[in-house]
């Protein structure tokens, strides 16, 4: 358990905010924007954002531009400040569990807990209280000397841990790390090219939302088409809930055409309208990932029998919190003609997530079908995109941890 | 016998129809043989009379249609064997079997049923992953939680899966509808919870056969445990092997709720 520093609420050890204020549990508080700073009640919708708005000093930047990449150090640097790392501390802090660098530059006070060269595999139980749940972030840098685009190239040998991977292997498949170079860093301009650069050119900028509601960083656009994931700039790179190719992004004018490009966790848009919901569909609205699903008729089996259970005293639907890969949680029903979502009021609550507002969503049924829709809540309600949707500039999109706003440039 | 008025074909020794209840034994009575004509045509009545019967319960206690268990083995089921109910949906073709053991035990096994054979439970009974039991029309499967407690395990791209916050939870308990479909799933916050109508940790207000406090499924030892806390209609849980019967047991197969009696 850690309790809140702020209000003294009891959380599990791998959360990454207080599920009742949302402040940041963070360790050291290193990677927190200060203390006491998140602001209380509303908090934007990525309690997770991987994004330490703080590069502690003295972090050393390999590129240009790496503001961001500093979120990879506090872990490191303080973990003998304070009792037991808070399991999920922001990315920022993350116990040594998925040990492969990145491309990330070592910090330079990383070397006495930096992992051994041999990286634990990802599952093996970090030195320190292991999280139950909230993956630490890809990156604790490993050992100083090792040059962090010194990568494996095309062998297929593996910089961190030594494994042997095929040689066209992006990640190593034992510990994570990165084996070839950045295409970014070889091909065309910098997407995240610092902003002195010709400014002009970039076609969309991403603009970061972090916890707090301020923003963050950015990371400018300068293609029409994009693959965004870890290891596509800094905004993304500590982000272990990214996929290497995470979401695709096509800009032509004032349309932009967003798809998930094969993630893991999915590409989130935050609705504006009723949004149609089928059998399937998945949402988020504050730390709850939510799956609806539709409920059906019975049906006899082949042989005219019918199969045993409760009678179904109205229920359309059902809503289930998504808890891990292929595992769920509560599951709620749905009947009525409308259900609220909320922290205080309404028909299915969440007292505990400091993120969902007090009513916050509703899912309502018609003779057109089963709709989602925003109830003026703070941090939004998000729906994971199951093909390509167009958008428009000034879209909010949730992906990994990182929250951000498409802004024109 | 086949039942003049709804043509429904009864067990030898029906004295109703177990279809639409007419009186059978008035009927035997005017054929050819007396009014005891149906008992004896019960072969197995002759080797041993009475060794145990089912009596069918017809809603608010009222006894059914008896069924005499003086053969070896007696199949229940939709369309096969002795024992037939022909209009539950919820009853396999061949559904269960009544049997004696080595010991002179009634015993009954499910035969590869759908919807399995339940018992009612006199006294907490332990629960595992994917048991199943009734507590008023509720069906309710019990899971454990410990899966989700593991740790999380990347991808081979080393990506982590994001899930909503893990409350604590002791187990799950799932309601499952007719056809298939799950309705809800509780997650046990302590290590019990009560089922009823009202005031429980899971309630189900619109259930008539529930009682205000009906079951509880709580941590025992190791494991889980089902208790029924004093309901009217009992807590009844799904067999996973072949059960011995005692006299006054209760049995619910499909829609059919039997009881059982046991001559000394």
């Amino acid at each position: 358990m850690i309790s809140c520093p702020k209000c003294g609420k009891d959380n599990q050890d791998h959360y990454k905010f207080c599920l009742g204020c949302g402040a940041e549990l963070s360790a050291s508080g290193l990677s927190a924007p200060g203390p006491g700073a998140p602001a209380p009640a509303p908090q934007p919708i990525v309690p997770n954002v991987a994004v330490s708005p703080t590069p502690p000093a003295g972090t050393p930047a390999v590129g240009p531009d790496i503001n961001s990449m500093a979120a990879t150090a506090p872990p490191e640097s303080s973990p003998s400040h304070q009792a037991p790392p808070p399991m999920g501390a922001p990315p920022g802090a993350p116990p040594p569990m998925a040990p492969p660098p990145m491309h990330a530059p070592p910090p330079m006070h990383g070397g006495p807990h930096a992992p051994p060269p041999m990286a634990p595999p990802p599952m093996s139980p970090p030195p320190m209280a292991p999280p139950p749940m909230e993956p630490p972030p890809m990156s604790p840098p490993s050992s100083p000397s090792m040059p962090a685009m010194d990568v494996a190239g095309s062998s297929g040998l593996c910089p961190n841990c030594g494994a042997q991977n095929p040689p066209n292997f992006a990640f190593c498949g034992n510990c994570g790390t990165r084996l070839t170079q950045r295409q970014e860093s070889q091909a065309g301009p910098l997407p995240t090219a610092p902003q002195s650069q010709q400014t002009a050119s970039y076609v969309a900028r991403l603009s970061l939302i972090r916890p707090d509601g301020s923003e963050g960083g950015h990371h400018d656009v300068y293609e029409h088409d994009v693959v965004l994931g870890r290891g596509a700039g800094p905004m993304f790179d500590s982000d272990s809930y990214l996929s290497p190719q995470h979401c695709r992004m096509h800009f032509d004018g004032d349309m932009i055409t967003i798809d998930d490009a094969g993630s893991l966790n999915g590409v989130f848009v935050r609705i504006v309208d009723d949004e149609p919901l089928g059998s399937g569909s998945i949402f988020r609205i504050g730390q709850e990932l939510l799956r609806f699903d539709a409920i059906h008729e019975p049906e006899l089996l082949e042989d005219g029998t019918e199969i045993l259970g409760s009678p179904n005293p109205g229920y359309w639907g059902r809503l289930s919190l998504i808890v891990s890969r292929g595992i769920d949680g509560s599951a709620f029903p749905l009947m009525g003609d409308e259900m609220v979502l909320g922290r205080e009021r309404g028909d299915i609550l969440f007292s505990d997530d400091g993120y969902v507002s007090g009513m916050h969503a509703k899912i309502s049924i018609t003779d057109e079908g089963v709709y989602l829709t925003d109830l003026g809540s703070s941090n939004g309600t998000f729906i994971c995109l199951d093909e390509a949707r167009t958008v428009p500039f000034g879209t909010y999109v949730l992906m990994g941890q990182q929250l951000f706003r498409i802004d024109r440039p | 016998m086949q039942c003049p008025q709804c043509q429904t074909e009864n067990p030898d020794g029906f004295r109703f129809c177990g279809n639409c209840g007419f009186n059978l034994a008035d009927l035997a009575q005017q054929g050819p043989a007396d009014g005891e004509g149906a008992r004896t045509l019960f072969f197995g009545a002759m080797q041993a009379p009475d060794r145990a019967k089912l009596i069918l319960i017809k809603g608010e206690g009222m006894d059914g249609v008896s069924y005499h268990l003086n053969a070896t083995e007696h199949t229940a089921g939709r369309s096969d064997g002795e024992i037939r109910f022909p209009d539950d949906p919820l009853l396999s073709p061949r559904h269960a079997c009544f049997y004696y053991d080595d010991q002179h035990n009634l015993v009954v096994r499910d035969d590869g049923s759908v919807n399995g054979v339940f018992v009612r439970i006199r006294d907490p009974v332990p629960l595992v992953a994917g048991s199943r039991f009734l507590v008023g029309e509720q069906l309710i499967e019990f899971q454990e939680t410990t899966k989700d407690d593991q740790q999380p395990e990347a991808d081979d791209q080393g990506t982590y899966f994001y899930g909503s916050p893990r409350r604590p939870g002791h187990f799950k308990l799932v309601q499952l509808l007719r056809g298939g479909d799950i309705g809800m799933i509780f997650r046990a916050p302590t290590d019990r919870v009560t089922l009823g109508r009202e005031g429980n940790d899971i309630n189900f207000p619109d259930d008539p056969f529930i009682s205000g406090q009906h079951a509880m499924v709580n941590v025992a030892g190791d494991g889980y445990e089902l208790n029924d806390m004093g309901s009217k209609n009992g807590t009844f849980v799904r067999l996973e092997e072949p059960f011995v019967l005692g006299h006054g047991d209760y049995v619910f197969l499909g829609q059919q709720l039997l009881r059982v009696e046991i001559s000394a």
